[in-house]
């Protein structure tokens, strides 16, 4: 009879050093989308989403001996790199995404999901929702993105941010409090 | 605004994504073989159980255990992957001086960085659109325990790469004779471990001297000052600091020229000028 159980930490790590090109292959595939969004609803920016996505990827590789596994995924553990590299972002620059954001225009066949347009609406509407959410503490602000916008539950939102469950109850508290007081706020499910 | 929930989800565009995914297997790549070759050759020079050489590095390497997080996690700029090889390679037990901790040092066998040099520039500048026509070859390479720095060239540019902790190219003009203040820019990485989002600040530059230069020092904001490497016409210069170096609009960096024409520029360090900064003019 064969048992199935989620992979843990230590069979991860035990795969990325046998076969780090088919593992890691298998990560990026299975999440750069969500880290992608991720990083462009820190930003507003889905070129900076692209370079930063990369970012995300590669630090995760450099880090990879400390992955961890939250509930059966790594996903919080990527949330929590992104978390930080979006963060430091607007601190400097990475030279590894921007060689990547200097790569040629696309000449190719257009891809659908191209539509520059929309990217650019999605842009100034993502720029208005930051100039509220930014006017919150950097730690309230990120249990927002992560427990809002990205549907992550308490525990994997604190896994990602590396704080107690309790803290990421009481900093959604005080953003929706915050929030409340000026704007509309952003319609927040209870415990999940 | 009714709520303040972003925009539906999109994909990433094709192309970019198989890009993303060619740089991650490509640093793949790099990062095993790199520490691969360096754990095959630690193990040859010395000859001695691996388990006996790592304690010998451990004490020949006190700064990195001073470096130490409180849970015992190193702040390794470079993740746990291509240090430990090193650490290997500057043990006291092989019998050459070792770079103080920090301090920049011509690397004794370039031959792996230069050709990673090579193959990085040729690769970036023809995603550029930029190919290189001449390839460039190896004039120096620095290491300092946390970085390794490369200048290659070829009859028309000079590149500088970081191979260590990142992957970068910048490329500066072949040297006409006289320094300009642009020949001094550098590249700002932040380092650290961004899980938990203790960061250094990694600044690195290189490339071609005009001749009569014998030294140079960049005095940073934070008070710093750090000594280029000047080796045959060529130079290069790290700088690895536990903290961030401060950048804004009042704060500089000064570079200083010695030789036959000792010279003085005082270099801007803002985030507005970083991607200058980091390019040597991109």
């Amino acid at each position: 009879m064969t048992v199935h159980r989620p992979r843990t930490a230590a069979d991860w790590t035990a795969e990325i050093r046998t076969k780090p090109h088919d593992t890691f292959g298998l990560l990026f595939e299975q999440y750069s989308a969500t880290i992608y969004n991720y990083c462009f609803r820190q930003t507003a920016s889905w070129d900076a989403a692209e370079d930063l996505t990369s970012t995300v990827f590669l630090e995760a590789w450099r880090c990879r001996d400390r992955l961890v596994v939250e509930q059966g995924s790594v996903l919080p553990w990527l949330y929590g790199i992104a978390t930080n590299v979006c963060r430091r972002q607007r601190r400097t620059v990475f030279r590894g995404w921007r060689a990547v954001r200097r790569l040629p225009p696309e000449v190719d066949q257009p891809d659908p999901a191209d539509d520059v347009a929309g990217r650019v609406d999605d842009e100034r509407r993502m720029a208005e929702v930051l100039s509220v959410i930014d006017r919150l503490p950097a730690g309230e602000r990120d249990v927002v993105a992560l427990v809002v916008w990205e549907g992550l539950d308490y525990q994997s939102a604190a896994a990602a941010l590396d704080i107690p469950v309790g803290t990421v109850r009481s900093r959604l508290h005080r953003a929706r409090r915050r929030l409340s007081t000026s704007l509309a706020a952003p319609h927040v499910q209870e415990q999940r | 605004m009714n709520d303040l929930l972003p925009p539906d989800r999109r994909s990433i565009p094709k192309r970019r994504r198989a890009l993303m995914r060619e740089r991650l297997d490509e640093e793949i790549s790099t990062t095993t073989t790199t520490v691969g070759r360096r754990r095959e050759g630690a193990v040859r020079r010395f000859g001695i159980p691996a388990a006996v050489a790592a304690v010998a590095a451990l004490l020949a390497i006190g700064g990195y255990v001073v470096a130490t997080d409180d849970d015992g996690v190193r702040n390794d700029p470079r993740g746990d992957t291509g240090m430990a090889g090193q650490d290997d390679d500057r043990s006291e037990s092989d019998g050459q001086p070792k770079p103080e901790a920090g301090v920049s040092e011509p690397m004794a066998d370039p031959s792996e960085p230069y050709a990673q040099c090579v193959r990085m520039v040729v690769r970036q500048f023809g995603w550029r659109g930029e190919p290189v026509d001449q390839e460039p070859v190896g004039k120096l390479a620095i290491d300092n325990g946390k970085g390794i720095v490369v200048v290659v060239a070829n009859s028309t540019d000079s590149y500088t790469c970081n191979l260590e902790p990142d992957h970068a190219v910048s490329r500066g003009n072949a040297s006409d004779g006289e320094f300009q203040a642009s020949d001094f820019w550098f590249a700002l990485n932040a380092t650290g471990n961004v899980l938990r989002g203790d960061e250094g600040d990694m600044v690195w530059a290189g490339g071609e001297a005009p001749e009569g230069v014998t030294a140079i020092r960049y005095t940073f904001s934070d008070g710093h000052t750090e000594a280029a490497v000047v080796q045959d016409g060529f130079w290069a210069v790290q700088y690895y600091s536990e903290r961030v170096i401060p950048h804004g609009p009042n704060d500089h960096v000064e570079v200083t020229v010695e030789g036959t024409t000792p010279q003085t520029f005082e270099l801007p360090f803002t985030s507005d000028t970083e991607c200058n900064q980091i390019s040597h003019g991109c």
